[in-house]
């Protein structure tokens, strides 16, 4: 599938990630979470190139199970009681809350697989140089630096491995000592450096005034359409929230699990904000047939 | 410059006056609103670092300290669980001050996710990291950070209380229902990563037994020589 999603302005993207993770912290309903971690899921599936899903999948297991599984364990509280064992009542409701903290928490990190795909260094940068310009800077350097700064430590472990000062081997002690001594040495060599990398920025007029640059990201059309949709959607999604939408109450009584007409508007509403990316490829090509 | 940032600091006073009220007024949503001081404090420091012009010495400086904070791990890659991320950050905390020193932790963390990939662990590394670098800078001047104990007992802590916050996103999940959690449940929880937070613990220590006392000297000399953030 081609890739348009991608390509949106990075202020759209990000706008989907922050407002999803808020949506799946603020709602707490089992139809909306499960709903979401489905969608999220088909979302990873299509943009997940590298199978990093395939790698992420044993800790979104494992952490969503931990918590699905600490609650119950820690939470008496509730009429329905399921079950006994060990003198410990394991009640519905304690099962749900585990099972929907679980949801949303699994949501969050698989979202987080396309949100390392989708925003890659240089969206971030580019959002932080619009807001942060000085900050934006420091962390372009220091994104520089650690690949020179890898180099470095390779060149410095080459020559104490000639001195016999090793980190592969010997005692525990004196392996750390002398990756410390090695981290010391590149700390040294790198301040000096230093200096000179700042002397050639003021030498080039860095921090003097205003400097214009060559923008790749240009905001277009569509990505005001597409920042439309998701502000009026997640604005009104977090109305409804705010109203009680969304919210199961579990204690004291569990309030039945379907959707009153107005939930279910919320519920469509909430839906078409996780599946953003969808709308957007498949926009895409409607427009191209068209 | 300076009327600016005194608005900005009065504006912040502000807001944190107005979330602690807020929690007075709906105690039930005080997860959601720590939640929010947290993100709203990272935002405050760096619209403090952004409000001071920064010499390009400096601001490379700031980065070369950070740079060295995560490439450190490169150096113990044979070693697991040994880091000196926390020792190098809490030395230019404890030389440079600490703005410097949240800004250097922060910066090393964010830098360290766009690298190995970011997750919903990067807002709190940057400030658990961050408040790292912001105590040892406040408490610089202090009789406990000039004496070798105090620094010892500092490293200790810090080891333990880096582990907490960062389990406290995990935490925070479980909480947020406003389900009962107790405090088995808690202990549990924070049980689970005891060992790891140990060895942190452990390795900042030795490093400020065996390398505190040179690092000071190397960047001091280093703030003297070229006359840095002083």
């Amino acid at each position: 599938m081609s890739n348009r999603f991608d390509r949106l302005h990075p202020l759209v993207s990000f706008c989907y990630f922050a407002g999803s993770i808020t949506l799946l912290l603020a709602m707490l309903h089992p139809l909306f979470l499960g709903a979401a971690f489905v969608a999220v899921l088909a979302v990873t599936f299509i943009y997940d190139h590298g199978g990093n899903l395939r790698k992420w999948t044993v800790f979104i297991v494992i952490s969503g199970l931990f918590i699905a599984i600490l609650n119950p364990v820690f939470n008496e509280r509730g009429r329905h009681v399921l079950f006994v064992a060990y003198n410990h009542r394991f009640s519905l409701e304690a099962i749900l809350i585990g099972g929907m903290n679980a949801l949303s928490l699994m949501s969050i990190i698989a979202l987080f697989v396309t949100y390392n795909e989708v925003m890659t260094p240089n969206k971030l940068l580019f959002l932080f140089s619009k807001i942060f310009p000085q900050f934006a800077v420091l962390l372009m350097l220091t994104l520089r630096f650690i690949p020179l700064m890898r180099r470095r430590l390779e060149e410095i472990s080459a020559v104490q491995a000639s001195k016999g000062i090793y980190v592969t081997d010997g005692k525990l002690r004196d392996r750390v000592k002398n990756g410390m001594l090695y981290v010391q040495v590149l700390l040294t060599y790198s301040l000096e450096e230093a200096i000179q990398t700042a002397d050639s920025m003021k030498a080039r007029k860095y921090g003097t005034g205003r400097r214009t640059s060559y923008e790749y990201f240009i905001f277009t059309k569509t990505d005001l359409a597409a920042l439309f949709y998701l502000l009026i959607l997640f604005g009104t999604v977090l109305y409804g929230r705010i109203k009680g939408l969304g919210y199961l109450n579990v204690y004291p009584l569990m309030e039945p699990l379907s959707l009153s007409p107005q939930e279910g508007v919320t519920f469509v509403l909430f839906l078409l904000f996780f599946i953003f990316p969808f709308v957007v490829e498949v926009g895409g090509r409607i427009r191209w047939r068209l | 410059m300076r009327a600016r940032r005194i608005a900005l600091n009065f504006g912040a006073l502000i807001i944190v006056a107005a979330m602690i009220l807020l929690m007075f007024l709906k105690p039930d949503s005080y997860v959601e609103i720590s939640a929010g001081i947290l993100l709203l404090s990272i935002v405050f420091l760096l619209v403090r670092f952004e409000s001071r012009k920064v010499e390009a010495r400096e601001l490379v400086l700031l980065a070369v300290l950070a740079a060295i904070a995560v490439v450190g791990r490169i150096a113990f890659a044979s070693l697991p669980s040994v880091k000196p991320t926390t020792f190098v950050i809490m030395m230019s905390g404890l030389v440079f001050g600490a703005e410097s020193g949240f800004i250097i932790g922060a910066v090393a963390a964010l830098a360290s996710n766009m690298i190995f990939g970011q997750g919903p662990w990067t807002p709190w590394q940057m400030i658990a990291w961050g408040l790292v670098g912001y105590t040892a800078g406040l408490l610089r001047n202090t009789a406990m950070m000039r004496n070798i104990w105090g620094k010892i007992v500092f490293g200790l802590l810090w080891g333990f209380l880096f582990g907490w916050i960062m389990n406290i996103w995990g935490f925070l999940a479980l909480v947020q229902t406003g389900g009962t959690w107790s405090i088995h449940a808690f202990v549990t929880y924070f049980a689970g990563s005891a060992l790891f937070d140990l060895m942190h613990a452990l390795s900042n220590v030795f490093f400020l037994l065996v390398f505190g006392k040179n690092w000071l000297k190397i960047l001091t000399r280093f703030k003297r020589k070229y006359g840095l953030l002083e």
